[in-house]
C-alpha cells in the first residue's frame, strides 16, 4: 500500500487504525515525507515491511493482541508502544544509529538488525519480552546497559567468518537465554553465565559453548532445554541436535522437548574434553534424547526417572 | 470533473438521499441526478456506497457534488478483469472515507483532503489488491483505516 501526497512534500504524518478483526498488510509504502505514524489497532495487525525514507516516530496504542511490524527503516529515532496496553509487539529494528524504543506492556519480541547497536536505549517494558541478536553484533560494557526490561536473550551464529561471542555480564535483568540455530559454521559462545542459568535451544546447532562467569567448586550447574518448536526463523523443529561445551559445570539439567507428537529424537553430545567435570545429568521431558560422546566422562550419573521419552546413551 | 452527461452525477440532498440516488439512478429529495451510471453497479446503505465494477479499468464517473451529503463512506471493488480502479475522491463532495472494499486488484484514490480518510476492508477470505491513497497538495496528516480482515496483498 502506498499513502502519499500529490505535492510529495507537504504529508507528515499518517494515523492508521486496524479494526473489526486481524488484519494483516503487505508492504507500507509512505511518502518521502512523512516522519510520523501513529497506530492504534484495536485488533491485530500485521505488516510486511515499511518502506520508508523519512519516518523518526512510531507510535503503537490500543488493546489489540499483537502489531508485527516487521522490518522499519534505518531514519527511525522514536518507536513508543507504550500505548499497546494488553498486546505484544514485534519488530525489527534497522540500522538506526540514534534509536530509542520502549516496549508494549505484553510480551515484546525486538530483534536487532546487523550492526545496529544504538546509542539510545531499547525498554521492553512489561512483561516478558525477547531481545533477539542474530548477527555479528557484540555486547560491550556501552552497549549491554542499553537494553533494559527484557527477560529473554536469543541469539543465533550467523557469521560467516568466525565464531560469535556474547558476554552476558554487560546485561542485566535477563533470565533466560535462546540459542537458535541460525547457520553454526562457527561457534556459538555464551559467556559469564550465572549458576543454574537456563539456556534454551531451539534449533541444532553443532558449536555452542556456554562459559560460567565462575566455574570454581564443585556445584555448577546449568538448566539446559533442548527443543522448544522455534529456531531463529520461527519454524518448527522436530528433534535436534546439540554439541554442548560447558567447561566447569558438574551438574546440567536438561529437559527435553518437541512439538506435540514428534517423533524423531534430541540428540546431545557432550563434548567429553572440554565437560571433565560434569559428574550428574538430571533428564526431564517429553521428548525422546539421546546422550552421545560420552566416552571419557567418569563416573557420570544420569537420572531420566521424570523423562517420559525414550533415552538413548 | 467527470461531465454529467457521460457519467452519474447526483448534486446535493442528505447523505441518504444521495446515496438512495446513486443506487436507484433517479432523483431522490433533493438529492437530484443528471447522467448516466457506466461501468459500475451501486449498492449500500444510507451512508455508505459499494461501487463495484462491471468494466474495470475505467475511471468511475460518479460525482457527488452540493452540500448535503456528509460522513459518507465511498467503497470500490474490482470487477472481473483485473484492471485498477482508479476513483477520483475530490469527485465526492462530503464523503469522508474512501475504501478499497474486498478488492483484490488494485485501488487508486487521488485527490484525498484533508480529514478524509482511505481504507482497506477485507472479509478474511479475500487477498487485497494494493491500495494508493494520494492526498491533494498541501494535505499534511493521512488516515488509512484498515478493517474486516485483510489479508496480505502487495
Amino acid at each position: 500500500m502506498t499513502i502519499n501526497n500529490a505535492s510529495g512534500s507537504a504529508l507528515s504524518s499518517l494515523t492508521l487504525t486496524s479494526t473489526e478483526q486481524a488484519n494483516v498488510l503487505g508492504s507500507l509504502v509512505l511518502g518521502a515525507s512523512v516522519t510520523t505514524l501513529a497506530i492504534n489497532a484495536s485488533t491485530s495487525l500485521q505488516f510486511g515491511g515499511i518502506t520508508t525514507s523519512a519516518l523518526r516516530t512510531v507510535t503503537v496504542s490500543g488493546t489489540a493482541a499483537t502489531v508485527s511490524l516487521d522490518r522499519i527503516g534505518s531514519a527511525l529515532t522514536s518507536f513508543d508502544a507504550s500505548g499497546l496496553s494488553a498486546g505484544n509487539v514485534a519488530i525489527i529494528l534497522g540500522a538506526s544509529p540514534t534509536m530509542n524504543f520502549v516496549g508494549s506492556a505484553g510480551n515484546d519480541m525486538v530483534q536487532i538488525d546487523a550492526g545496529s547497536l544504538m546509542t539510545g536505549f531499547v525498554n521492553g517494558a512489561g512483561a516478558s519480552d525477547v531481545l533477539a541478536m542474530y548477527t555479528g553484533l557484540s555486547l560491550t560494557a556501552a552497549t549491554g546497559p542499553r537494553f533494559t526490561n527484557f527477560e529473554v536473550l536469543r541469539v543465533a551464529s550467523t557469521n560467516s567468518s568466525e565464531g560469535q561471542t556474547f558476554d552476558t555480564s554487560f546485561l542485566s535483568g535477563f533470565q533466560t537465554y535462546q540459542i537458535a540455530s541460525g547457520t553454526p559454521r562457527f561457534s556459538l559462545n555464551l559467556n559469564k553465565l550465572a549458576n543454574d542459568t537456563s539456556v534454551v535451544f531451539l534449533g541444532t546447532i553443532s558449536n555452542a559453548s556456554l562459559g560460567m562467569n565462575d566455574a570454581s567448586g564443585s556445584t555448577d550447574s546449568l538448566n539446559v532445554t533442548l527443543g522448544n518448536n522455534v529456531s531463529n526463523t520461527d519454524a518448527l523443529t522436530n528433534g535436534i541436535t546439540v554439541t554442548l561445551r560447558a567447561a566447569g559445570v558438574e551438574t546440567i539439567k536438561l529437559h527435553s522437548v518437541g512439538i506435540a507428537g514428534g517423533m524423531e529424537l534430541n540428540i546431545l553430545n557432550i563434548d567429553a574434553g572440554t565437560n571433565s567435570t560434569l559428574s550428574k545429568v538430571v533428564i526431564d521431558g517429553t521428548q525422546s534424547i539421546r546422550l552421545q560422546s560420552l566416552a571419557s566422562v567418569l563416573a557420570l550419573t544420569v537420572d531420566a526417572s521424570l523423562l517420559t521419552g525414550a533415552l538413548e546413551v | 470533473m467527470v461531465a454529467a452527461s457521460t457519467g452519474l452525477t447526483v448534486k446535493d440532498g442528505t447523505a441518504a438521499d444521495a446515496s438512495a440516488a446513486f443506487r436507484t439512478g433517479v432523483t431522490v429529495g433533493n438529492a437530484v441526478v443528471s447522467g448516466t451510471l457506466a461501468g459500475y453497479t451501486v449498492s449500500g446503505d444510507d451512508y455508505n456506497l459499494l461501487f463495484t465494477a462491471t468494466t474495470p479499468g475505467n475511471k468511475p464517473d460518479l460525482t457527488l457534488t452540493g452540500s448535503g451529503a456528509s460522513n459518507m463512506s465511498v467503497g470500490i471493488t474490482q470487477g472481473t478483469n483485473g484492471a485498477i480502479d482508479t476513483v477520483t475522491a475530490s469527485n465526492f463532495t462530503g464523503a469522508t472515507s474512501f475504501n478499497s472494499d474486498r478488492s483484490t486488484v488494485a485501488v487508486v484514490f487521488t485527490g484525498l483532503a484533508a480529514g478524509q480518510a482511505v481504507g482497506v476492508i477485507g472479509d478474511k477470505a479475500v487477498v487485497n489488491g494494493n491500495l494508493t491513497g494520494t492526498y491533494a497538495a498541501g494535505v499534511t496528516a493521512a488516515t488509512l483505516n484498515v478493517s474486516g480482515g485483510t489479508k496480505g496483498g502487495p
